[in-house]
């Protein structure tokens, strides 16, 4: 890199501390064999960055606050303390968070209903048929509802149910 | 809950951009005037510096530091979190300071002149009695002179209020090579103007 270069780099990124390690290597190794280049990045630093980071923030003076409120329009009465304005902070959910459970729960809501849709029912990955059966027979078998199974004809009643219908 | 949010001292500390943040917003934006006021105590005071450094007048950095406030206030509800507060702060303040000094800029133009011939008149008098800081101050408030308003807000983001290359692209809307040869440009005049200027102070 010749001085035109290395001058631009001094007075931007190097001063402002934004080289990488490997330019900032490269623009150390031109100083230090460089006398010109090395006066400029001396006057550069005191003349147009040391200053301005030497310089304190001033205190904002008295009163700004009052004037800013003057401006501002008047809270409807009983706004701050309102139900919904409660209710809403009570319930408050980052708007990216809320973006990304939203996201997520119109996915699962998409694919689901495009899964019970599309596949009828005894399919592969559905509900198995004979499964389905089983357990339809069982549910009857508990319930009391298959004759079959009680081993009881038609007629016969149990001891309970006598209590009841007899 | 208290509002912590941690004063940008030269960069080396940010704002932090987090669910606290945004709820305080929120809040603000609901016309909750302490959460407002939380945001006026963490950030007015970058305000009123930049301001005051990008129009080098005490009294127009106050106007621009009310009418920042209330403009913020305003859009609130807008607020999209594409960027940080902090950041969308700085942008409405360099923008606030630029647009009052084109407002401005004929009655400026023959106050800022006034008040340089003040001090350089009264300088040989009471230089010597000066601090260090108020010297420093001076020889600062004179360098800003040197360069246009557009400069001066790229030195103050970068030297004084530490921001990185690509926040100032992102403040200022310019990208970041842009940013960069608009500093270079700021540093070159400062270089030009330096001996002028320190003789002026001494």
């Amino acid at each position: 890199m010749n001085c035109e270069r290395i001058r631009e780099i001094i007075i931007t990124d190097y001063a402002d501390g934004a080289v990488t390690d490997a330019d900032a290597r490269l623009i150390k190794e031109h100083l230090s064999s460089c006398r010109e280049c090395r006066k400029f990045e001396a006057l550069v630093q005191s003349s147009t960055v040391a200053p301005f980071q030497r310089l304190e923030r001033e205190d904002v003076p008295p009163g700004i606050w009052d004037a800013i409120r003057e401006q501002l329009p008047e809270p409807a009465p009983g706004r701050a303390f309102s139900l919904r304005a409660a209710v809403s902070r009570l319930f408050f959910v980052p708007r990216p968070a809320l973006l990304a459970l939203s996201s997520v729960s119109i996915c699962v809501a998409a694919a689901l209903l495009i899964y019970f849709h599309f596949s009828p029912p005894g399919a592969s990955g559905g509900y198995n048929g004979t499964v389905q059966d089983e357990k339809m027979q069982y549910m009857a078998y508990i319930m009391g509802f298959s004759d079959t199974m009680s081993g009881r004809n038609q007629g016969e009643y149990s001891y309970i149910e006598e209590m009841f219908f007899e | 809950m208290k509002f912590q949010l941690i004063y940008a001292q030269r960069g080396k500390t940010r704002f932090m951009h987090n669910n606290q943040t945004e709820e305080v917003i929120a809040r603000a934006s609901n016309g909750d005037l302490q959460a407002f006021r939380d945001i006026y105590d963490a950030y007015s005071g970058f305000v009123f510096n930049v301001a005051l450094r990008v129009t080098r007048h005490r009294e127009d950095a106050r106007e621009i530091t009310q009418e920042v406030f209330v403009t913020v206030h305003n859009k609130l509800k807008s607020f999209r979190y594409q960027s940080s507060l902090r950041t969308w702060m700085y942008r409405v303040t360099v923008n606030a300071s630029l647009n009052y000094i084109k407002k401005h800029a004929s009655l400026k133009s023959r106050t800022v002149a006034y008040d340089d011939a003040l001090g350089s008149s009264y300088s040989r008098d009471y230089m010597a009695e000066k601090s260090e800081r108020e010297h420093n101050e001076g020889v600062i408030n004179r360098l800003l002179g040197m360069l246009t308003p557009e400069q001066r807000a790229c030195i103050v983001l970068r030297s004084m209020e530490g921001l990185s290359y690509e926040e100032m692209a992102d403040v200022l809307a310019i990208d970041v090579n842009a940013v960069r040869s608009r500093l270079k440009r700021a540093r070159e005049k400062l270089l030009s103007v330096r001996k002028e200027v320190l003789e002026n102070e001494l």
